[in-house]
């Protein structure tokens, strides 16, 4: 038995060695051959899509008192399937600024610029798109001063291009 | 039983016994003289025949996204006449760029090592013939294709290719 079972394992390490493959052979009856090189769409561990994508943005904008815009940068980097695009949105639930000490007073803004991009398949690394926050000095005014604050939220999917 | 056995395989053995037949191409008698010659030679005729040459070249390959190297090298065995010999040469489809299959623009470049004409000696490798290779010599330097990381990004995620053709010429 353990004789046997030797020469099965020698028989399946001679097997598992990597020989590359040699498809054709050129001769005298055939003087030219082919061989086509061809790229798959997985990284090397055959199973990852070579697809990415990177949407940066920050974490924590702050606002100074009674100033009427600001802006908000945020890159993307798309590498995408020639099928694919990169779509992206950026929204607040209700365009309201409040305050974690009073629920009566909320400051309402506009929320405008880059806040629904769709692009690629390819978006170069570094691209910039801006948002931009409005607060006229009338909504100023009808405030108490107080810490408001609002969360945007980023949305990415990949769509058919 | 077994003395049976005994006689037929020694009959069988004193049969099996070869006894070289000598003869000459123009019978010569040795009377007077004491040595003669008899000349023996590969018919000439049968040379271009018996001259042989197999390049093996590799298969379609399929290469991870972000490969920056690829063997796409060939062997070569051999016997030819003393003089001659075998050159074997790589040209690709697209100017060292592999292309989009699925009609992008995009295309990914490469740098091909190996390509020009590699010439052979006349005897390569160890073989009795096209179909019995025992040992093949490698073509060097080796045929590869060397993919900067760079020429990976930026470009649409895709099916890129090129064709090798090998050419093989004997002199």
């Amino acid at each position: 038995m353990k004789k046997l079972l030797s020469i099965v394992l020698a028989i399946a390490m001679v097997f598992s060695l990597s020989v590359m493959a040699f498809a054709d052979e050129l001769n005298t009856g055939k003087t030219s051959g082919e061989a086509v090189v061809k790229t798959s769409t997985l990284k090397e561990d055959g199973h990852t899509s070579a697809e990415n994508y990177t949407v940066t943005y920050p974490a924590e904008t702050t606002i100074a008192w009674e100033k009427e815009s600001t802006d908000i940068e945020y890159t993307v980097q798309a590498q995408l399937t020639w099928d694919h695009q990169l779509k992206l949105d950026v929204a607040s639930a209700d365009n309201k600024m409040s305050s974690d000490n009073q629920d009566d007073y909320t400051l309402d803004y506009t929320l405008t610029g880059d806040t629904s991009i769709q692009d690629g398949p390819v978006i170069a690394e570094g691209t910039t798109k801006t948002l931009n926050i409005g607060i006229p000095a009338e909504n100023w005014a009808k405030v108490p001063v107080d810490e408001y604050k609002d969360t945007l939220t980023f949305t990415s999917q990949l769509v058919s291009a | 039983m077994k003395k049976i056995i005994s006689l037929v395989l020694a009959v069988l053995m004193i049969s099996a016994i070869c006894v070289p037949v000598f003869a000459a191409a123009s019978p010569t008698d040795i009377t007077t003289a004491t040595s003669g010659t008899a000349v023996v030679k590969v018919d000439e005729s049968s040379l271009d025949a018996a001259e042989w040459y197999v390049v093996q070249i590799p298969a379609d390959k399929d290469i991870a996204w972000g490969t920056e190297s690829v063997d796409m090298n060939y062997k070569v065995a051999s016997q030819l006449a003393e003089g001659k010999t075998l050159t074997v040469t790589v040209t690709d489809s697209d100017s060292n760029k592999m292309t989009d299959q699925n009609g992008g623009d995009d295309t990914i470049a490469f740098t091909p090592t190996g390509f020009a004409a590699n010439t052979f000696e006349a005897v390569n490798g160890v073989g009795d013939s096209a179909t019995e290779v025992t040992s093949w010599a490698n073509a060097d330097p080796a045929v590869t294709l060397t993919i900067a990381k760079e020429a990976w990004e930026g470009i649409a995620v895709s099916v890129y290719q090129t064709t090798l053709t090998y050419t093989v010429a004997v002199a």
